[in-house]
């Protein structure tokens, strides 16, 4: 009897901290600092659901409004630290959005950061892109757009390989165009000029090469000129993932920073 | 005074085969090799006023030649004749290349080369339409040259490295000297006012292994020509032709440098000697669209040289299908990496 008593109650237990994992509804929007309407909430909610699962990547706005002097990198990193997101499981695929309001307007911070997949797809890079995208939306205060800006950037730059540059001109059709033509009007140019008949004749065609050398040669140091030139420290998000950084709990992520 | 080739075997005209080389009679097929060929078989007639007009041995028509033909065909009876006093004394050739494509060799190569022309109307292909095929002996210039060079230049090695927040950018400057001996062997240059210089330098090059001691019966039955230049007067051609092997055999004994700035080369060419010597072209004359087209082949690689007709709708069309064909490549590497369709 005691013996039920005691599993029943374990089992109970148990579920307590499985089944709301289980079926509860996940959160994606943690909204601290209380910067969007109800509707707005329950509208990213819904939209950030779509996204992550489109992506197979959890994708989370945070906003910070507690004034206790940390920092929204670390912010973030406990965030992901103690709540374990992940798509694919505790402490998985995540990209977050940290907003820090706990400042004055034009020197608040924020933050996007990747981990695992998200630190492959969002990298430090391509986090930089969608801090500086996003900024203007901020600093106007329209939060909302900012957040679904965001969304679109994250999903459209989870689609594309990390060997290049969503916006750069490598996916661009103008570029592709005008590599085409330039390839075309080389190869059918060459065709033309080359339809006469080539010169095949060379400097060896008729050279004597045994009555042919060099019959004095001197090389002679003049002087030497040395020019220096400092080093540019790459700051922030510069090319080759410059930001990004490592939790507490030993998770590696991406990131980029910016103020609005 | 005409030459004119006799068989010793049937009395008929001889004339001289590409693929035995000697030389041959059309009605009997009897050959005979140049080197032994008997003198009594060749006549020789001598004119009054060595004009441009002889008489064909042969039939006795009259053979008009212009001042430059050294070796022509009796327009009437068709027979090879080589009008040997432009051949002697000093316009004597030194060496001769024979010929080693016959002229249906050659029109089968000039058809099969019109047929792979990609960029060609489609009416210039079947090459139905040549004119005329002329085989040719072209006289040209070759030269032995000595070139004393010598060359002074600043070479500069530049090494970067990295100390520090510093990147070092070292530039060592070296004052660079060398004088070379280059020579060049028998560098051909065309002697002929006629043919076109630029379409004989591409004929080149030749096999010299096949230079043989000049015979005038290796001109018989076909068109050959005197020189129009002498050696002296191409030699500047010559040196202008050689500048571009010289400054490539100049860089290739300057090495090891990041940069070279030539300041001086200084280049005495010397002729070592000259050669006057008669080189095998097929002339190829093709009536096309109401232009004449000329080509010239090699009479003894096979080389063909000179530009045919452009068709523009095929030229759009192979830039549109090679533009269209990368831009297509692209896009399905852009898609694959993730980019958009448009």
């Amino acid at each position: 009897m005691r013996k039920y008593i005691i599993t029943a109650s374990f089992l109970l237990l148990i579920s307590l901290f499985i089944i709301p994992g289980v079926f509860a509804e996940k959160q994606y929007i943690y909204d601290d600092a209380n910067i969007f309407t109800d509707n707005e909430r329950t509208d990213l909610e819904q939209r950030a659901a779509e996204y992550s699962e489109e992506n197979e990547i959890d994708i989370l706005i945070l906003t910070k409004g507690e004034q206790d002097g940390i920092d929204i990198e670390p912010y973030i990193e406990d965030f992901y630290d103690e709540q374990g997101p992940g798509y694919d499981g505790n402490h998985g695929d995540t990209v977050i959005l940290g907003l820090d309001f706990s400042k004055g307007p034009g020197d608040r911070d924020l933050y996007v950061a990747g981990f695992y997949e998200g630190e492959k797809y969002i990298d430090s890079d391509r986090g930089q892109q969608i801090v500086d995208q996003i900024i203007p939306n901020l600093s106007a205060n329209d939060y909302y757009d900012a957040s679904l800006l965001y969304f679109e950037k994250v999903d459209k730059y989870m689609g594309v390989s990390p060997l290049v540059n969503p916006d750069g001109f490598l996916l661009q059709t103008w570029f592709h165009l005008l590599v085409a033509v330039i390839i075309g009007a080389a190869v059918v140019g060459s065709m033309i000029f080359n339809m006469g008949g080539r010169v095949t004749t060379n400097a060896s065609t008729y050279l004597d090469a045994n009555n042919s050398r060099v019959k004095n040669k001197s090389d002679r140091y003049l002087r030497q000129t040395v020019t220096k030139t400092k080093i540019q420290k790459n700051t922030g998000g510069g090319r080759g993932g410059g930001g990004g950084g490592m939790t507490r709990g030993g998770h590696s992520h991406s990131g980029a920073r910016g103020k609005f | 005074m005409l030459v004119h080739y006799k068989c010793p075997n049937c009395g008929a005209d001889m004339g001289f085969d590409s693929a035995s080389g000697h030389l041959a009679c059309d009605s009997c097929g009897h050959e005979e090799h140049i080197d032994t060929f008997d003198d009594v078989n060749i006549t020789q007639s001598f004119e009054e006023d060595e004009a441009k007009e002889y008489h064909c041995e042969n039939c006795g028509a009259v053979v008009l030649t212009d001042a430059d033909t050294t070796a022509t065909s009796c327009s009437f009876c068709g027979a090879g004749v080589v009008l040997a006093d432009r051949l002697s004394g000093e316009l004597a050739p030194a060496k001769v290349i024979p010929f080693t494509i016959s002229k249906e060799e050659a029109m089968q190569a000039f058809k099969k080369w019109c047929k792979n022309g990609r960029l060609t109307p489609k009416g210039f292909m079947t090459a139905d339409r040549v004119k005329n095929i002329t085989g040719m002996y072209v006289p040209f210039w070759m030269y032995d040259l000595d070139n004393d060079v010598e060359v002074k230049a600043t070479g500069t090695k530049v090494r970067t490295y990295r100390r520090g927040d510093y990147r070092y950018t070292e530039t060592k400057y070296y004052r660079v000297h060398r004088d070379i001996d280059i020579s060049y062997l028998k560098v051909p240059v065309d002697a002929s006012e006629k043919m076109d210089d630029e379409l004989m330098d591409k004929l080149e090059p030749y096999d010299y292994n096949k230079l043989e001691g000049f015979k005038t019966p290796y001109l018989a039955g076909y068109l050959a020509e005197k020189y129009n230049y002498t050696d002296d007067e191409l030699f500047d051609r010559v040196k202008a032709k050689i500048r571009g092997f010289l400054d490539t055999y100049i860089g290739s004994t300057v090495r090891g440098y990041t940069s070279v700035n030539y300041e001086q080369k200084n280049i005495r060419t010397k002729k070592a000697n000259s050669y006057y010597v008669l080189l095998p072209v097929w002339m190829v004359y093709y009536d096309f669209d109401k232009q004449e087209h000329t080509f010239a082949m090699n009479g003894q690689t096979g080389k063909i040289v000179g530009k045919p007709p452009l068709s523009y709708s095929k030229a759009a069309l192979w830039f549109s299908g090679i533009a269209g064909g990368s831009f297509v490549l692209f896009k399905t590497i852009a898609i694959m990496l993730g980019g958009d369709i448009l």
